[in-house]
């Protein structure tokens, strides 16, 4: 059996002075909803465990054109402010539809980024708000947005040194919204067979000034779904459009065959839910014409 | 194996003990603590059978490594009402017969109890979406459901 090592440290510098000093050997506690199942059964069983549940990282704090969100802020703590249901919906509600309320008071959004799985139900979220990520070491800090973050299933640029410690979101503006749908195997506590992300800033005409459209357990990661965004982007946001913008979704994804759903499901799933996230963000500012 | 010990409040009482890193909160409480009514379902976070109250909050204790309860306030079914004494809930359980085989009975109402401490007049949707963490293999959820929201209106 290992002797796993533990350690709890008080401050930011002391537990990025432990990345440095352990490196790959050490596994980040956040939540613990991935990492201690993952011990439970067996599936890892870490050399080190550092928890950073000490380190003030559960905050969410509105700036002129950003909101900070500390990377360990809870589930809960998400769903239910009001900064981002009003101003970064899909995130909110992403967070408030994950697995259950026992579980959403442990989780943390920065481990749902870190853990990386491609149905995450907030990595799906922010990717579509178009977030970026603060990760910090001793030596650095670099922002890197989330779509350059994922570089395959459970893997991310995340280096061993680093912890990842904010998230960054710009807030909806005037005639801006944005909005989360999940198809699951049921209405709660279950994956993602499908999710997706709408954002959708128009402007006076009622035309796409701005969208952003991501999907999840569609691909080896979390993806935007770039042709259905260059395809809305300037036109008027008419049923047809909507339409098409599914359909390319459905053609781009990358979905496998898996206990969860079929690949023929997820290609029948993912229009519905391109188009339902589309409407839904326009509808929050004004609705389709 | 190194242990660390771990200083907390278990019901309202100080306890002190001692475990590897590896041990998670459901272990450290049936089996270096001796507190069974925290069930071993999933260990996945999935059943909701070890669900149990830290700081005032619902949590899977499967799901919680035993060491980050250090000076924390861990509050178990033993802990919220006596044969004597119940909770309104524990009263309400009995009389809708909330409970067949009783084993997910324990995190029903850790899971109930979060919910009415947060939300003192839950409709029926905003019970099921407090207890839908919670699996009862009896399926005996109506009367589960109607347990809490009996004790809601008793606790006023």
């Amino acid at each position: 059996m290992k002797n796993v090592q533990y350690f709890s440290p008080a401050s930011l510098e002391e537990a990025l002075q432990l990345l440095e000093e352990h490196g790959s050997s050490l596994s980040v506690l956040a939540g613990g909803t991935d990492l201690v199942r993952d011990m439970n059964l067996e599936f890892k069983i870490p050399d080190g465990i550092m928890w950073i549940g000490k380190l003030n990282l559960e905050y969410i704090v509105e700036e002129a054109d950003v909101i900070r969100i500390g990377a360990g802020t809870r589930m809960q703590t998400a769903a239910s402010s009001p900064v981002l249901q009003m101003k970064a919906s899909a995130v909110a509600r992403a967070a408030g539809k994950l697995a259950s309320p026992p579980v959403r008071s442990l989780a943390t959004l920065g481990g749902n980024l870190c853990t990386a799985s491609p149905a995450a139900d907030c990595g799906c979220a922010l990717l579509g708000l178009g977030a970026q990520v603060v990760l910090t070491s001793k030596n650095s800090k670099r922002v890197v947005p989330l779509v350059d973050f994922y570089t395959g299933p459970n893997q991310t640029v995340l280096r061993a040194d680093e912890l990842m410690t904010e998230i960054l979101v710009k807030p909806h503006a005037q005639g801006e919204g944005s909005a989360y749908l999940k198809i699951g195997r049921r209405q709660a506590m279950t994956l993602a067979v499908i999710n997706a992300t709408s954002r959708v800033k128009l402007d006076a005409a009622g035309k796409c000034e701005a969208v952003n459209i991501a999907v999840g357990a569609a691909a080896p990661t979390l993806m935007r779904v770039k042709s259905a965004e260059a395809l809305l982007t300037g036109q008027q946001l008419s049923e047809a459009a909507i339409r098409e913008a599914g359909e390319l979704a459905a053609s781009e994804i990358k979905p496998i065959d898996d206990v969860h759903g079929t690949i023929w499901y997820r290609r029948k799933v993912v229009p519905v839910l391109v188009e339902r996230t589309l409407q839904e963000a326009a509808n929050m500012n004004g609705g389709i014409q | 194996m190194d242990k660390y010990t771990i200083n907390f409040t278990l019901n309202g009482r100080p306890v002190s003990v001692e475990a590897p890193a590896t041990v998670n909160l459901l272990t450290l409480l049936r089996d270096y603590l001796n507190v069974t009514s925290v069930k071993f379902g999933c260990e996945q976070g999935n059943c909701g059978a070890c669900t149990i109250i830290i700081d005032g909050e619902a949590v899977n204790s499967c799901l919680v490594l035993a060491q980050t309860v250090q000076g924390r306030e861990v509050v178990t079914v033993e802990g919220i009402g006596t044969q004597e004494e119940p909770h309104p809930l524990q009263t309400a359980f009995t009389e809708y017969y909330a409970a067949q085989c009783g084993f997910c009975t324990p995190g029903m109402l850790m899971a109930s109890k979060s919910l009415l401490d947060h939300n003192p007049h839950p409709t029926r949707e905003e019970v099921v979406d407090g207890i839908v963490g919670n699996v009862c293999r009896c399926t005996g959820y109506n009367k589960i459901i109607e347990a809490v929201q009996a004790a809601a209106e008793e606790m006023g």
